[in-house]
């Protein structure tokens, strides 16, 4: 199974948990993940969460302009993000815990 | 591909992101600027992670397919099918056929490239010409010619420059300028080589005139040698001058002062230098010397000091009377003065008290 279909359903939910941590800019927001393991996510995917997040209001933005180059633009995680980060994440709890119990029931997992 | 490691990777990634840019022009200006800002400054952070030299295209992706993942995962609907795979137009279709077949010629016969100055001159030559044909028609044949010569001359700069370095805008207007030149050349060349069909001499209304070609001014067929002027009532006008529809004056050309020549010659106006009649043929009557202008002319009608005045205009508004106007005078019953033009009919020769287009009286 192609890993980047399975991070495409939970990068909302990857992509917040990662600002909840701290603020972060488009890339570092990448680098978060990838660092945490979720290798196969892509940049331009990230971007567009990110914005349609911000769209949907559950993060804020905010530029810092930098010395050598473009601004950045920093997004992090306000009260309605929070909010959607903890019920999507009951969503996902229940979901994994789901998939492992099939699996464990097939044989595959013990 | 050989990307040069002098160039800072910021400017390959600005033109990256403007590419990106370019495949999202659909949205909204602001969810473009959502999208895009902060994107040079991550990709020029992550381009400045590869190995030095590396071209952000190969790292990054193409940009259309980047612009599409931005697309897809900020929820905004794919481009639209156009723009990916626009239909063709007929003059696209055309152009790509038309370089198609030229390359393919060319690579069969190579010798053509050679001959490649010559097309450049003979284009000029087509266009110029078309443009002296046209816009210029009219001027002068000098004119016309010399505009072909500088088309010849304009042309061949742009197609030795045409090779270096011209945007594909000036490339089109080439491959343009050739097609048209194509088809006209066979027109043109029948036009220069018959420049009779080329050079019309808008001259005037001289086209429905029996006299037409020739300058001068023709009455009835025959040349003017004077005009006498007289108002609606019927009184001599003096020193008139008159133009036409273009704006020409109206003047006696060569045929109408040949009769000077039969004068004696101590009545006759004094000659220039060139041999010209020193003599204003566009003022009238004509006069020199101590000529008052209202003496007969060649046609030896005397015109009177006052003829009739004609009736007042609401009996011409009645259409009850041909002899209203001068013009309708013609088709009058034969009078004194059969014509109001200036040469008139032998009949009208010894009628000192001449009255054309006088006779209010309807027509029998």
């Amino acid at each position: 199974m192609d890993g980047t279909q399975l991070v495409k359903g939970v990068l909302d939910l990857a992509v917040l948990a990662v600002v909840a941590e701290s603020d972060g800019y488009g890339y570092d927001v990448v680098r978060r993940l990838r660092a945490a393991g979720l290798d196969e996510v892509g940049d331009a995917s990230v971007y567009g969460t990110l914005r349609r997040l911000y769209a949907a209001g559950a993060l804020s933005s905010y530029v810092v302009p930098s010395d050598e180059g473009p601004h950045r633009k920093y997004y992090g995680i306000n009260a309605q993000g929070q909010a959607m980060l903890r019920s999507q994440s009951v969503t996902w709890a229940a979901f994994a815990h789901t998939m492992e119990q099939l699996l464990v029931r097939s044989g595959v997992r013990s | 591909m050989s990307e040069p490691i002098t160039v800072p990777a910021g400017v390959s990634v600005h033109t990256y992101v403007d590419a990106v840019r370019a495949h999202l022009t659909d949205l909204p200006a602001d969810d473009i600027d959502d999208l895009i800002g902060g994107l040079e400054a991550d990709l020029a952070e992550r381009a400045a992670e590869l190995p030095p030299g590396s071209d952000p295209a190969a790292a990054f992706g193409s940009p259309l397919a980047y612009a599409a993942e931005l697309r897809a995962a900020a929820g905004f609907p794919p481009a639209a099918p156009p723009r990916p795979a626009p239909r063709p137009g007929m003059a696209r279709r055309f152009e790509e056929w038309l370089r198609a077949t030229g390359a393919e010629v060319a690579g069969r016969w190579t010798w053509l490239a050679d001959l490649r100055p010559v097309w450049w001159v003979v284009r000029g030559a087509v266009l110029g010409g078309l443009i002296g044909v046209t816009v210029l028609a009219g001027t002068s044949r000098f004119v016309a010619v010399f505009v072909a010569g500088v088309g010849m001359l304009v042309s061949f700069w742009w197609g030795r420059t045409a090779r270096r370095a011209i945007g594909s805008a000036g490339n089109r207007a080439t491959v343009a300028a050739n097609v048209v030149a194509a088809l006209l050349l066979l027109p043109m060349t029948a036009a220069y080589l018959t420049p009779s069909v080329v050079y019309v001499d808008t001259g005037s209304a001289a086209a429905s005139n029996p006299g037409a070609g020739a300058s001068g001014t023709w009455v009835n067929g025959e040349p003017a040698t004077n005009l006498y002027a007289y108002d609606a009532d019927g009184n001599r006008i003096d020193r008139v001058r008159l133009y036409n529809q273009f704006g020409q004056s109206v003047s006696v050309g060569a045929e109408g002062t040949s009769w000077l020549r039969d004068l004696q010659p101590d009545q006759q106006p004094a000659l220039d230098p060139k041999g010209e009649w020193l003599l204003n043929r566009e003022v009238f009557p004509l006069r020199w010397g101590t000529r008052t202008g209202w003496e007969p002319s060649n046609g030896r009608w005397e015109p009177p000091v006052k003829i009739s005045a004609l009736p007042a205009p609401s009996a011409s508004s009645s259409g009850a009377s041909p002899g209203a106007s001068p013009g309708a005078s013609r088709g009058a019953p034969p009078g004194p003065g059969s014509s109001a033009s200036t040469s008139p009919g032998p009949a009208s020769s010894h009628s000192p008290q001449a009255s054309p287009a006088v006779s209010p009286s309807p027509s029998p």
